[in-house]
């Protein structure tokens, strides 16, 4: 077989890239649904089978730094193609740190469901699906190439980190009613504290994308710009 | 072909015939001839000089009909019809410009026929419920309908061709799917699996993807089909609910009767002052099961079309007192005041009037449990058009669950609206639109404590249909409820 022409293979190895950061965020958006339904519906058999699936997302991260190596190694990537593999990098360390969230909210939740609920979750499952709708635009954002999508994301990030305010004084307010309570009510803020992480990781892969597209840094800003 | 009509014979022959021309001057220049022969001077003089201009006009013509020919293939494919190509004579450039002519016009037909098909197979794709996503081998769109951005909750503005299908959802069954139907050989059944997509609507969809393979070995693409289940799902967690809540509903009272009874039968019978109390509490709870019955029954004949409504004329405000008078005992222990605004001079309804008194004692009976001591329940009505009440609706948030679907599209009637509001703890709007459906609580807890049964608000629903009404409601939480009826006259 004559050997393929070099930019074919290296249009292929870019693609493939893509498509692992793709896999790897589709899985990493369930692990968080599955583990929120785990914590709201006492499932201690779904909160076992998130964590043990945390393992396919790690195997993913180590797929994509692979690939990453390999592109920049062997074609010397310059322009765009350097900033998707630049962004491919820090996008999936931030994955794999939002599916260990996943994981912790599961341990959380299966520590939780040795006790009698606390109370009904009203607050938690609101800024999960905020969290998790954030993590979802800015993976849309990064498939599409869509800067606008990205921005807005990094402009939903404040609301997140009021909720947690919120869910922390809520707390705070149980365990001085009832010392019983403390150990729930930790675990409770233990997961809002993950949830407002995953907010953050995907402010990152926002704003990384913004990068990657336009080449524009717009990190550390704060607040971040109306437009790019 | 006759050899007359080849282009070779003026080609050829108009040449030659000058040469001859030529070659006669020369030979009777060369040869010093006596007499001289003039009719061979002028003879040659004519044929050399005839022939030139001869093979000059032949030349034009036919430079002019292969200019023509070129002027005829540059043009003809950007037009929607094959030009005509008029054919000068019967030789071979005319046969070519025939057989041009020909080819060009099938060219068309064969275009006209493509494109025929390729619209009626888009206004196939346009309409189809079920969502089709066609992909390449490397996974990027190459064709989607309309209703697959619907289904994926997408902008239908935006162009979606040559992005890669993860842009649609990234749900890991998809890929599972994808990856399954990528070691699949040519030919195979489609594969298949049910997922649940993680944006905010969270349909339930069944994807089954295919190979596109032209030639039985090459794989061009994949024909991904999705078909939306949320609606099926629901009806089936409907029908699962409805079956556990019967059954529990009607074991807590039976539980209860089971234990008191047993208690009495081992010996508990001979305490009299135990015993009474242990009759009182069967007493009640078989009380609750008869009236969970009761409900079950009126709802499913409601439901069955059974129950046959007595048209008769109703006034409102009679209804409403009467309603009242039952209410008052509970609402004075509750001391909750009982207000109504219904005028008796309103137009009287035709309807049932059993049934409208239920449909008010269930309201009224929800509207006092729910709120506090101190607390009012309204009972209005006012007369109004259908088109007024429809018109609210889409400024308001409330859930409308219309009693005819067609009323909202005839002309407008008069009716009467009819508020219940009360000032208690008021519903989540996230609730709203599950209040209607048999056993469903907003809190499961208290609302059995208060002796609910779970069927009040579907038996209101379901009268309020049978009147051809509309039901509608609304609420603030810790502010109160108002739900609110409109009935035609």
């Amino acid at each position: 077989m004559p050997p393929l022409h070099t930019d074919r293979v290296y249009e292929e190895e870019l693609q493939q890239l893509r498509a692992k950061i793709l896999e790897m965020g589709g899985l990493v958006e369930k692990q968080i649904g599955d583990a929120m339904t785990s914590l709201v519906e006492r499932n201690s058999t779904l909160a076992q089978a998130v964590i043990a699936r945390d393992h396919t997302v790690n195997y993913l991260d180590v797929a994509v730094d692979e690939s990453c190596t390999r592109l920049l190694a062997l074609h010397q990537p310059a322009g765009r193609d350097l900033r998707l593999i630049m962004t491919s990098l820090k996008v999936t360390t931030d994955l794999e740190r939002v599916g260990d969230m996943a994981q912790n909210i599961c341990e959380r939740a299966l520590e939780l469901n040795e006790e009698p609920p606390l109370k009904p979750y009203v607050d938690l499952p609101r800024m999960a699906d905020w969290a998790r709708s954030m993590l979802r635009e800015s993976l849309d954002a990064f498939v599409r190439e869509d800067t606008e999508l990205a921005l807005q994301v990094c402009q939903r990030d404040d609301a997140v980190d009021k909720l947690t305010a919120d869910i922390f004084h809520e707390m705070l307010a149980f365990m001085r009613q009832d010392p019983q309570a403390v150990s729930r009510a930790t675990r409770l803020l233990f997961i809002a504290k993950y949830l407002e992480r995953i907010a953050d990781h995907a402010t990152n892969i926002a704003e990384m994308v913004i990068y990657m597209v336009k080449g524009k840094n717009i990190r550390h800003i704060s607040p971040p710009p109306a437009s790019v | 072909m006759p050899w007359r009509n080849s282009v070779f014979f003026p080609i050829v022959l108009l040449p030659l015939l000058a040469v001859a021309g030529m070659v006669g001057l020369l030979v009777f220049y060369s040869f010093p001839l006596t007499p001289r022969p003039h009719l061979l001077w002028y003879g040659s003089l004519l044929l050399g000089v005839g022939a030139i201009i001869g093979a000059i006009i032949v030349g034009k013509h036919l430079r002019f009909r292969l200019h023509e020919l070129a002027m005829f293939l540059a043009t003809t494919s950007e037009r929607e019809q094959a030009p005509s190509l008029p054919v000068w004579n019967e030789d071979e450039v005319g046969a070519l410009e025939r057989g041009l002519q020909q080819v060009m016009v099938r060219h068309h037909e064969r275009l006209r026929a493509l494109v025929a098909e390729r619209k009626k197979l888009e206004a196939v794709l346009q309409s189809m419920a079920e969502g089709v996503v066609v992909i390449d081998p490397a996974g990027h769109v190459i064709l989607c309908n309309p209703a697959a951005q619907e289904l994926f909750g997408l902008r239908p503005s935006q162009e979606w061709e040559g992005k890669p299908i993860q842009a649609f959802s990234r749900h890991p069954l998809l890929q599972e799917l994808l990856r399954e139907v990528a070691n699949r050989r040519p030919g195979d059944a489609p594969v298949s699996r049910e997922l649940q997509l993680e944006n905010t609507e969270g349909r339930y969809l069944a994807a089954s993807a295919m190979q596109i393979c032209e030639d039985g070995v090459t794989v061009s693409g994949y024909v991904l089909v999705f078909y939306d289940l949320t609606q099926i799902k629901r009806l089936e967690s409907v029908r699962v609910d409805f079956v556990a809540n019967v059954s529990h509903e009607l074991r807590t009272p039976l539980t209860a009767i089971k234990g008191y009874a047993e208690t009495l039968l081992n010996g508990a019978v001979k305490d009299p002052a135990t015993a009474q109390r242990f009759l009182e509490i069967i007493d009640r709870h078989s009380e609750r099961l008869s009236r969970l019955i009761d409900d079950l029954l009126t709802l499913s004949n409601l439901e069955l079309g059974r129950t046959e409504l007595r048209k008769e004329d109703v006034v409102l405000a009679d209804v409403v007192t009467e309603v009242f008078e039952i209410m008052k005992d509970k609402a004075d222990q509750g001391g909750i005041a009982l207000v109504h605004h219904c005028s008796p001079e309103l137009p009287s309804l035709i309807g049932d009037s059993d049934r409208l008194q239920q449909v008010f004692v269930n309201l009224v009976d929800n509207a006092i449990k729910y709120t506090p001591a101190g607390g009012t329940v309204t009972v209005t009505a006012k007369l109004v058009r259908s088109s007024e009440f429809g018109v609210r609706s889409s400024e308001e948030t409330g859930d409308w669950i219309p009693g005819t679907s067609s009323l909202s599209s005839q002309a407008p009637s008069e009716g009467l609206e009819i508020t219940v509001t009360d000032t208690g703890c008021g519903i989540p709007a996230e609730e709203l639109p599950r209040l209607t459906q048999r056993f469903y609580r907003v809190d499961k807890a208290r609302s059995r404590e208060l002796g609910g049964t779970g069927l009040g608000l579907a038996i209101v629903k379901h009268i309020v249909q049978a009147h051809h009404g509309l039901l509608r409601i609304e609420s603030q939480l810790r502010q109160g409820t108002t739900v609110r009826i409109f009935l035609p006259l």
